[in-house]
């Protein structure tokens, strides 16, 4: 609410008060007047619970121990596409990430081992014993993923890390009216803010009332519906139902409008749905100028990564949609020539057990592997600790392989933010268990 | 999912009091409100509960019979069942089409509701059973099991096949450690977590049981949900009618229950809530019924899925008091039995916090209702229009885009959270996970397709009536109202519609200008809403949150 208030004030002031104003709000102004300034954020969440596993699999002498665990699951280690490590340590990607498997060399491909929700470390035997808080209901799709958007492990904020950090960097964008946040992936709690309200649109535009009887019947038409969804009807759920169409509408108009002018994209994107969704995160990149935004949050989704059963070819599958479009939107922005600008990261509730279930699947667990694109990334490396994987070992939460994470959301999260201009002092505001990691960032990129 | 529980549970323990107290008072003004009907406002109100929306004839029914018998009535009807596909070819849209074409039409509209309700609790999806013999058997042991009790319904699930290959429970098997394989761990802990008990303690009213440090108290532990995993191990496809049984496992078949097979049962001891012990050395079915009888006594689940089933008929956010009621039928029907969904469903229907006054004041008001699902959207359109849908209609391929594949539930947890909350207006309000700044468009432009009469073939309308009051465009707009808001568009609204009907003398262009505007209204898409006595009318022109 002070924010609020302190930004409609201010929007009578000028943008260099705004600007030097918002500096205490946590954002580094440094480069928030240059020309051209641009950068955004693109969140592929992989719903389910990813198998880390055998996304990004060890390639060197440790591959003979991943192969007596994962037994039947196994990913031979010479179909494993090679990403050495800067440590000497050599991993490799699934077999059918073949499509941003180059980009590992070209430093654009960076790998973060065993991410997950955590309030502080924990070693297993804090956790065994219950000597240590840890994030809430564990194991459960619906809590990690929320965690996972969130960074709380009590969810009564009704924000999420990306509707905050959108939060602090809207005033970049003004005056546009755009919103900061944008999810091709239905409403998720991710880009929500205290102070900013994302939009959830559908890939491949619409967004605007149609209908018989000309142009000018449809625009009375509308005039009408949006005297009455204007109402204060005094119901909030009432009022909610509205402001949603009344808000489709306004977002619509303005990407209608802006992605009508812009030149066609020449980047083949796959006809898949992620494929669809960030093909439509490029477009708008595309409109950025047009839509006068210099930050956005973008978030979009893949699901079907719950493989308790038959997971090595529904897995692979879900490799090949995911490889091509994040390597299709990869060459989007550099046909856009924002590729230094943009980092496409993955986030997913969980990892999967190490130990096999019965139905060759695997089910929920803790830490996971996650991919960042970008070329501002530093890639060519592996990022964090990879767990010792024996099982009911020393990183095992349990019995069955469900690796107590090396890094935490937090961490991940905040090593983005600060990329995206958040100041060190703001990303506690943002990542609210920071506080309890030495290392707050990693220099991923 | 606790992250909605838990905030929408923290509203409801805020709202408590205060609703409560409006309670009191507004129903000490009801006598009986349960039954009695006095105005077809309460009638069409009660319809959007126990149905897929008023038709007409319906509304002067209620009003001659009651509330009751009328449950009752619908009580007592046949259960629809889905005819099954002459070969295994068959794909799942000819009955997604029966599916609207039944929801407009068959009469056991109550059971529907409610089977459709279990439906998202008891998840199975086409993105896995994608033909139709998989799906039909599993849909009319919903419609069977609607009004059945509870643990039926938990045991009939657990050994349908279609939720077997659904959640992986199908040739489960206990572990090995010779090949370095566990228990599948999947229909386990969602059968914990979304069929029974939620992950939290529960009080009698839903909200979760705190600990002295103010914190929830989980019901379980992984440990659960390995024992849990051990406990169901062992069931494999029933053999296909001709077939003798092969081992270890038999080829798919969706159409008898699954059947138990030994050898892959664990048997070993198990531990489940509360240091309850199964002993060793039982069968696969001693063992997964002892869990299901032991899971069901617990107290989360009266709660768990009573608030759930007021959610889907009634409102996103009932008081303490209404679900603790409902709690009280779900654990004692009156006869001594527990989880007698009949007894369930007849007490959400006719507590007074159903039929509550449409003219609300406060708090009490803002909190009633919840937004009307695209599935629930588009019937109750087509029911309000009087309209006929063939067997053969295509309703299925214009609610998608309003974010509900009917049968595909993108996952275990169904179209939307059963917990989602609206976080800044403090408002549970599990459909609007689905309604976004796209679907909402998509959800007006329907309405509008439905003006044009582009819906494609199979559906028509009998707008007869609504023709004849066309001369007349208030008695007009009321009717629609009636029809589609149980009357709650406010009058300023009623006069905006106005304004733009008699832009026209054409009666089909009156009624056509009339239903786009009623049925976009948002007092048309919020089931169940009051009217606000309290509420202010700001002038036109108000901007949507995201462009303030």
């Amino acid at each position: 609410m002070a924010i609020r208030s302190r930004r409609e004030s201010l929007a009578a002031s000028g943008s260099v008060a705004a600007a030097s104003a918002f500096a205490r709000f946590g954002m580094m102004n440094a480069n928030a007047q240059q020309a051209g300034d641009y950068k955004a954020l693109v969140c592929v969440f992989l719903f389910g619970g990813n198998d880390g596993h055998n996304t990004v699999a060890p390639r060197d002498t440790v591959h003979a121990e991943y192969a007596t665990l994962r037994g039947s699951l196994a990913i031979p280690q010479a179909d494993l596409l090679s990403v050495p490590a800067k440590n000497g340590k050599e991993f490799g990607l699934h077999p059918n990430l073949g499509f941003i498997h180059p980009y590992f060399a070209q430093g654009k491909l960076a790998v973060v081992a065993n991410v997950g929700v955590l309030y502080r470390p924990i070693t297993r035997d804090q956790y065994r014993n219950k000597l240590g808080p840890i994030p809430s209901n564990l194991f459960s799709h619906s809590d990690q993923q929320q965690q996972w958007q969130t960074g709380y492990f009590d969810y009564s904020r009704g924000t999420g890390w990306g509707g905050r950090t959108a939060d602090l960097v809207a005033h970049l964008n003004a005056p546009s009216k755009f919103p900061t946040a944008v999810s091709l992936a239905g409403n998720q709690i991710m880009l929500a803010g205290k102070d900013t309200t994302p939009a959830a649109i559908a890939p491949g535009g619409g967004m605007q009332l149609t209908g018989n009887g000309g142009v000018a019947f449809r625009e009375a038409r509308q005039k009408a519906l949006q005297e009455m969804i204007g109402m204060d009807s005094g119901l909030a759920m009432v009022q909610a139902a509205g402001q949603t169409l009344q808000d489709g509408l306004d977002v619509g108009k303005l990407i209608n409008e802006a992605i009508a002018t812009a030149p066609p994209l020449q980047t083949a994107f796959p006809n898949t749905n992620l494929g669809r969704q960030l093909l439509e995160v490029a477009r708008l990149i595309a409109s950025r100028e047009k839509l006068g935004m210099r930050r956005q949050i973008f978030f979009a989704s893949i699901g079907g990564f719950d493989t308790h059963a038959n997971q090595l070819a529904t897995h692979a599958n879900l490799m090949s949609q995911l490889a091509e479009a994040m390597n299709a939107f990869y060459l989007a922005t550099e046909e856009l020539s924002v590729a230094n600008s943009v980092v496409t990261f993955t986030e997913s509730e969980f990892g999967r057990t190490m130990n096999p279930a019965a139905g060759a699947g695997t089910d929920h667990a803790w830490g996971s592997h996650h991919l960042l694109l970008g070329a501002s990334v530093k890639g060519g490396d592996i990022f964090g600790a990879y767990p010792n994987l024996a099982l009911g070992g020393p990183d095992d939460s349990g019995s069955r392989g469900s690796y107590i994470p090396t890094t935490s959301l937090d961490q991940y999260g905040a090593t983005l933010a600060s990329w995206f201009g958040v100041s060190p002092s703001a990303l506690d505001d943002i990542f609210p268990n920071l506080i309890h990691f030495s290392n707050r960032t990693l220099d991923f990129v | 999912m606790v992250q909605a529980m838990r905030a929408l549970n923290s509203y409801q323990s805020r709202w408590a009091q205060v609703l409560q107290l409006l309670l009191i008072t507004a129903c000490a003004t009801i006598p009986l409100a349960a039954n009695a009907v006095s105005t077809a406002a309460e009638a069409a109100l009660f319809l959007e509960q126990a149905t897929w929306g008023p038709k007409p004839q319906e509304i002067s029914r209620v009003m001659s019979i009651g509330k009751a018998a009328y449950v009752d009535e619908q009580l007592a009807l046949p259960p629809t069942q889905y005819p099954a596909p002459e070969t295994n070819d068959v794909l799942l849209p000819p009955y997604q089409r029966l599916f609207f074409h039944y929801g407009v039409h068959n009469p056991d509209q109550l059971r529907q509701r409610v089977a459709f309700a279990l439906s998202q609790i008891f998840v199975v999806s086409g993105n896995t059973l994608n033909r139709a013999h998989m799906m039909v058997p599993y849909l009319n042991l919903l419609s069977e099991g609607a009004f059945g009790n509870y643990r039926e319904l938990l045991m009939n699930v657990s050994l349908s096949p279609a939720m077997g290959r659904y959640l992986d429970n199908v040739n489960n098997v206990k572990p090995d450690p010779a090949r370095g394989t566990s228990a599948n761990e999947n229909y386990a802990r969602e059968f914990l977590q979304l069929l029974t008990l939620g992950t939290e303690l529960l009080n009698d009213d839903a909200t979760p049981v705190k600990n002295q440090d103010g914190n929830p108290v989980p019901v379980y532990s992984e440990d659960t949900v390995k024992q849990m995993a051990n406990a169901i191990t062992g069931w494999t496809w029933a053999p296909t009618p001709g077939q003798t049984v092969r081992t270890p496992r038999n080829p798919a078949y969706y159409g008898a229950p699954m059947i138990a097979w030994e050898p892959n049962h664990d048997t070993t001891a198990k531990t489940l809530l509360n240091g309850y012990q199964m002993p060793a050395g039982r069968t696969a079915r001693e063992d997964l019924e002892g869990a299901i009888t032991h899971i069901f006594e617990h107290p989360n689940v009266g709660p768990f899925v009573s608030i759930r089933l007021i959610r889907s008929l009634v409102s996103s956010n009932p008081s303490p008091a209404y679900v603790r009621d409902v709690v009280r039928v779900f654990n004692n029907n009156g006869s001594g039995v527990r989880g007698d969904l009949k007894a369930v469903v007849r007490a959400i229907l006719l507590h007074p916090e159903a039929s509550a006054p449409l003219a609300l004041s406060g708090r009490l008001g803002v909190a009633q209702g919840h937004l009307a699902e695209p599935v629930f959207f588009v019937l109750k359109l087509m029911r309000a229009l009087d309209s006929t849908v063939a067997e053969d209609n295509n309703l299925m391929r214009h609610c998608s885009p309003l974010g509900q594949n009917v049968f595909f539930p993108p996952s275990v947890f169904s179209y939307y959270h059963l917990d989602h909350a609206l976080t800044k207006q403090e408002l549970a309000a599990p459909e609007f996970e689905i309604h976004t700044s796209a679907t909402a468009v998509e959800r007006a432009n329907f309405v509008g397709m439905v003006v044009d009469r582009r819906l494609g073939p199979g559906v028509s309308h009998n707008l007869d009536s609504l023709l004849a009051l066309a001369p007349e465009p208030m008695k007009l707009i009321e009717e629609l109202s009636l029809r589609i808001t149980h009357g709650t568009l406010p009058d300023e609204s009623k006069e905006v519609v106005r304004r733009f009907v008699v832009g026209t003398n054409d009666p089909a262009g009156r009624v056509g200008r009339a239903l786009y505007l009623v049925a976009n209204s948002p007092q048309a898409w919020v089931s169940g809403a009051r009217i606000s006595e309290t509420g202010r009318r700001a002038p036109s022109g108000r901007r949507g949150a995201i462009l303030r």
